[in-house]
């Protein structure tokens, strides 16, 4: 459990910036601005944080849908070796598009409403090379029971399914190149909650089954702390704390972790809520304030914070990007009894 | 506002620059050039020397290469010197001084009617749905699209020939054709003008009638109209005071479309009804490969209309804060 | 605290595997739906089925006209007969004409033509006549109908006496596939444009989007003449016919690009496209299976909208004097005359027939955008 399969090293991703044709330069947007952190083989890492943050923008480098500004994505390949994904062009790329792939959140927009369930699901294979013909048609059909539909959907186009099943054929989609790591972008955020568990229970038989590692986006905690073993905060294209997911819901360490776990409702009338209410807005990736970018909104912020901005340092085996780590004493949400199937 | 105005302006020279390339290409496509074609204008017995052929292309610098007679002509044209009509013997400057006016005072006038018509009668269609009046309009509307202006011009022709024995046509009736300026000779003139907007003012009518229809309609079905309705407002001061406003400013902005639509018909009805508007002259320009003068119409109509937009888009602007600088 | 149920129960699982929609809906392209939603439009519809059947007239013309476009009779500035089924006696026949007797104005020296009762031309079907080539290729002299005495001039006759529905027919054949063929390369041209456009953005977007603006902002007619008007008069009808088309295509391509752009503009940020870049599709693969079928349904409505356009632009132009040019036989070619003030006056056949059809034929085209950009995509909303 404990080895890298992924390792992302000061990755950044700036959006616009360049001059144009008349006046000066715009300040470029840094979604991404230099993360940090391992993926380990066969976990499932969340990925938490406001909308705006940059998770999506993260995920989205990591699977070279986005050409990162700078950094390393490091994959360790069993059989090749490791290998810096960002660094390699799109040709040199083609390899190792079998090995990471993407869920998506929107299943309406996600689908090609224009092609069959076999076209869809079986284009991957076709465009990589892996199977031709009738060998399509079987594994796609294969596919398809995997993810909970039947081999006679093939046929038909995604307008005739639900959301929750069109999320299967995302995921079928996803699974049809054998990959080991799968970013999922939020994908039950668009669903019924009926249909979430469900979904929730499918990626995590299908992680048990086949040796998959998963970086989960998401922006609801519950979902989180149900299937993710470990947790990254991210707060203005930085992580601000790294923990196992049982440690960050008893005790962040984190003013932003606290402030997003006390927002989660807790389904107990007898527990008294404290809601830390975030105050302003999220900061601006444009025009990011100086010293540590969360002190505007921070209620514990001190002199200190409005100038030096933290580092990312370890802090009891956790990591966390605040002057205060040690010293504050911040609240959790209290256990439930652990459901982790 | 400001930096608006002043990136609207940028472009808009862009686009200027563009549309005289685009005329001086027209310049350009005739196989030959101006000097061939006024050869053989001239009559055939009348024999040119070689020397003096050489002559005259040199006089219009059609010996240089391409570019340089585009820096040529355009360097004149912002001088306010279009050229010489080949055909007429006058200079371009003249015979549009003479002309424009006329084709403006048409296609403004028939701009202002068709919206001033167009949006009452879309704003009836919308709020009447499927009434007999909607049916009736939209009937007539794609009547009014699919009959293209000029042939409306004919069928009026004949109507008035046939049985009013009148005589359509002109700027003036024949017996105030010569008349000196009078009250009369100015009615009978409007009288004539009034015809030609209506005929080209048809189609952009049926056009704009049904989009403000189909806005109002998608406004009329807004939540919001609802909320209205439940607070116990007036049913035509509701809609005349929230969804028409909303649905008539992408109508209005249509302008950009409209204007080039009513220049185009105007000089092809002007054929039509003989009015003394560009757009004769330029059918002859044409007709002769007189291409000065073509390229020139083509130019200072289409400028003409860029300016136009324009403005309609600073009004509308003005008019609507919604609409991001 | 976590609100997602982990103890669904099995049946509920087994339900949501069901596709939402009946089984006839499901296995339907978007394609097939957008012309079931096109269906219920009525008079779309019949005006689909009409335009069908004026393209099938227009490409077997010589079966469909009683005689040949350019055969002359004695019969100058006939007006149209009428077809009757009630002879001189009130009895009933099969269907006829009357002949004319000629007489002429002596004032005017104009043709006068009054029906002669005692000459009665039965209409008959499928009977040999001219010859001609069917499609252009098959040698053949049956015609639908005509006269073996006399003659039947349906929609009068013209200064030469040639037969004016003939002329309709074949004049068909011209306009409606300028229309069809300028609109093709209309939409090539705006499809590549648009998308590179749209694909590419940048500063070849801005160029773009600052050349269509500006051939927007040109007035369509006085564009269309100056083109025109390069076209040397002594080419063959041939070389004309498709230097006009190209003249047509050359304008009416800004609005196809400005469609494909923003639609292609719009879809690029789709997340089955970047899907389709993670797996590792190349950027054709893309554009040819992700892109262009997505826009083909607005594609469709582009191009039905503009046809109508390109068909007017020829009637104008010819009309004017500066499109097709005789012996070519357009209804643009055919409304020249309307450009002598005593045809509009005395011989009003020789221009209503064509401004009949080119209206009909516009208002069918209108009628059909309507019906299909209503159901253009069912997805959308």
């Amino acid at each position: 459990m404990s080895d890298a399969i992924l390792k992302v090293r000061d990755l950044k991703k700036h959006f616009g910036g360049k001059k144009p044709l008349f006046g000066k330069a715009p300040r470029a947007v840094r979604a991404v601005d230099g993360i940090d952190f391992d993926l380990r083989r066969g976990e499932t890492l969340g990925l938490v944080g406001e909308s705006g943050c940059g998770k999506t923008t993260l995920g989205r480098c990591i699977v070279r849908a986005h050409d990162p500004t700078g950094g390393e994505v490091i994959y360790d390949d069993p059989d090749r070796g490791p290998v810096d994904l960002a660094a390699l062009s799109r040709k040199e790329l083609q390899p190792y598009r079998l090995e990471v792939q993407m869920i998506f959140q929107d299943p309406i927009g996600s689908l090609n409403p224009r092609m069959t369930l076999l076209e869809i699901i079986g284009e991957p294979m076709i465009v990589n090379g892996l199977a031709t013909g009738a060998e399509v048609k079987k594994r796609v059909g294969d596919l398809l029971v995997r993810v909970g539909l039947r081999r006679e959907h093939m046929n038909r186009y995604p307008h005739a399914f639900s959301g929750g099943q069109r999320q299967r054929i995302g995921i079928a989609r996803a699974l049809a190149l054998n990959p080991k790591v799968i970013v999922c972008d939020e994908p039950v955020s668009a669903l019924d909650v009926s249909v979430q568990a469900q979904i929730l229970n499918l990626l995590q038989d299908l992680q048990r089954d086949g040796d998959l590692t998963f970086l989960f986006i998401a922006h609801d905690l519950g979902v989180v702390e149900y299937v993710c073993n470990r947790v990254a905060v991210m707060y203005v294209g930085r992580i601000v704390e790294l923990a196992e997911t049982d440690d960050l819901f008893a005790r962040p360490l984190h003013p932003y972790s606290e402030a997003l776990l006390s927002a989660v409702p807790v389904p107990d009338p007898e527990v008294e809520g404290h809601p830390h209410l975030l105050q302003g807005d999220v900061a601006n990736a444009v025009n990011l304030p100086p010293g540590c970018h969360f002190h505007p909104r921070c209620v514990y912020c001190v002199a200190r914070c409005r100038t030096e901005d933290p580092e990312l340092r370890e802090v009891n085996g956790r990591k966390v990007r605040c002057h205060r780590a040690e010293e504050l004493d911040l609240e959790g949400v209290a256990q439930e009894e652990a459901v982790h199937g | 506002m400001g930096s608006y105005i002043v990136r609207r302006v940028l472009q808009m020279i862009l686009v200027v620059f563009i549309i005289s390339m685009v005329a001086f290409f027209v310049i350009q496509l005739p196989p030959g050039d101006f000097v061939t074609s006024y050869v053989s204008s001239i009559a055939a017995g009348d024999r040119i020397t070689q020397d003096a052929i050489l002559a005259l292309r040199q006089q219009f610098g059609l010996d240089e290469p391409l570019l340089m007679q585009y820096f040529r002509w355009i360097t004149n044209v912002l001088q306010g010197n279009f050229g010489l009509s080949f055909q007429l013997q006058r200079t371009v400057g003249d015979l549009l001084a003479e002309r424009l006016p006329l084709t403006l005072a048409i296609t403004i006038p028939t701009t202002i009617f068709v919206y001033a018509v167009a949006i009452p009668i879309g704003i009836y269609s919308a709020v009447k749905q499927y009434s007999v009046g909607d049916y009736l309009f939209t009937f007539v509307g794609f009547i009014g699209l699919a009959i293209p202006n000029f042939l409306l011009g004919i069928v009026l022709i004949y109507l008035s020939t046939r049985y009013f024995g009148g005589n359509v046509g002109g700027l003036f009736s024949p017996e105030f054709e010569n008349a000196p300026w009078s009250v009369a000779r100015v009615l009978d003139m409007s009288r004539n003008m009034a015809l030609a907007i209506i005929i080209i003012g048809t189609s952009g009518t049926a056009a704009t009638m049904r989009v403000m229809r189909g806005m109002l309609l998608d406004e009329l079905s807004q939540a919001y109209v609802e909320t209205a309705r439940a607070k116990g407002l007036s049913e035509w001061r509701l809609i005349m005071k929230y969804p028409v406003r909303v649905a008539v400013s992408p109508v209005l902005s249509t302008v950009g479309f409209t204007l080039p639509a009513m220049i185009s018909g105007t000089e092809i009805t002007a054929t039509v009804l003989n009015l003394p508007t560009t757009g004769p002259l330029l059918l002859n320009a044409v007709k002769s490969q007189d291409m000065f003068l073509a390229a020139s119409i083509i130019l200072i109509l289409s400028v003409l209309t860029v300016i136009g937009t324009f403005i309609s888009d600073l009004l509308l602007v003005w008019a609507d804060p919604r609409i991001r600088l | 605290m976590s609100e997602v149920r982990t103890d669904m129960p099995a049946e509920e699982l087994l339900d949501e595997a069901e596709p939402r929609a009946e089984s006839r809906a499901a296995i339907a392209s978007p394609l097939r739906l957008m012309w079931w939603k096109f269906k219920r439009h009525r008079v779309a519809l019949w005006s689909g089925y009409f335009l069908l059947f004026a393209y099938l007239v227009m490409a077997t013309a010589g079966f469909w006209a009683p005689s040949t476009p350019n055969e002359r009779s004695r019969q100058l500035y006939a007006p149209p007969q009428w077809v009757k089924i009630i002879g001189p006696e009130g009895e009933l026949r099969r269907p006829f004409v009357y002949g004319y007797e000629m007489t002429r104005d002596l004032n005017t020296l104009r043709p006068v033509y009054t029906r002669d009762e005692s000459q009665i031309y039965p209409i008959e079907l499928f009977v040999r006549g001219a010859e001609y080539k069917l499609l252009g290729l098959i040698p053949w002299d049956v015609h639908l109908f005509g006269v073996s005495e006399g003659y039947i001039y349906l929609a009068g006759t013209d200064s030469f006496g040639r037969d004016m529905f003939t002329r309709l027919v074949y004049g068909a054949r011209i306009t409606l596939s300028v229309g069809l063929v300028s609109v093709m390369l209309s939409l090539v041209l705006g499809l590549i444009i648009g998308g590179v456009s749209g694909l590419y953005g940048g500063w070849v977007d801005s160029v773009t989007q600052r050349v269509i603006e500006a051939i927007i902002a040109i007035p369509t007619i006085p564009l269309w003449l100056g083109l025109a008007a390069a076209v040397p008069r002594d080419w063959p009808a041939v070389y004309q016919y498709f230097a006009i088309l190209v003249v047509l295509s050359l304008i009416s391509w800004t609005s196809t690009a400005r469609v494909a752009r923003g639609r292609f503009l719009a879809l690029r940020e789709q997340d089955f496209v970047t899907a389709a870049r993670v797996y590792g599709a190349g950027t054709g693969r893309i554009i040819r299976k992700h892109l262009v079928p997505n826009i083909m349904s607005y594609v469709i409505v582009t191009i039905t909208l503009a046809i109508p356009t390109i068909i007017i632009g020829e009637t104008a132009l010819s009309f004017l004097g500066v499109g097709l040019r005789a012996p070519t036989v357009s209804w643009g070619v055919l409304l020249q005359e309307a450009q002598k003030i005593q045809v509009i006056q005395f011989y009003p056949w020789l221009w209503i027939g064509p401004a009949l059809c080119v209206i009909v034929i516009v208002l069918a085209f209108n009628f059909v955008g309507d019906g299909a950009r209503d159901a253009a995509d069912p997805f959308s909303k």
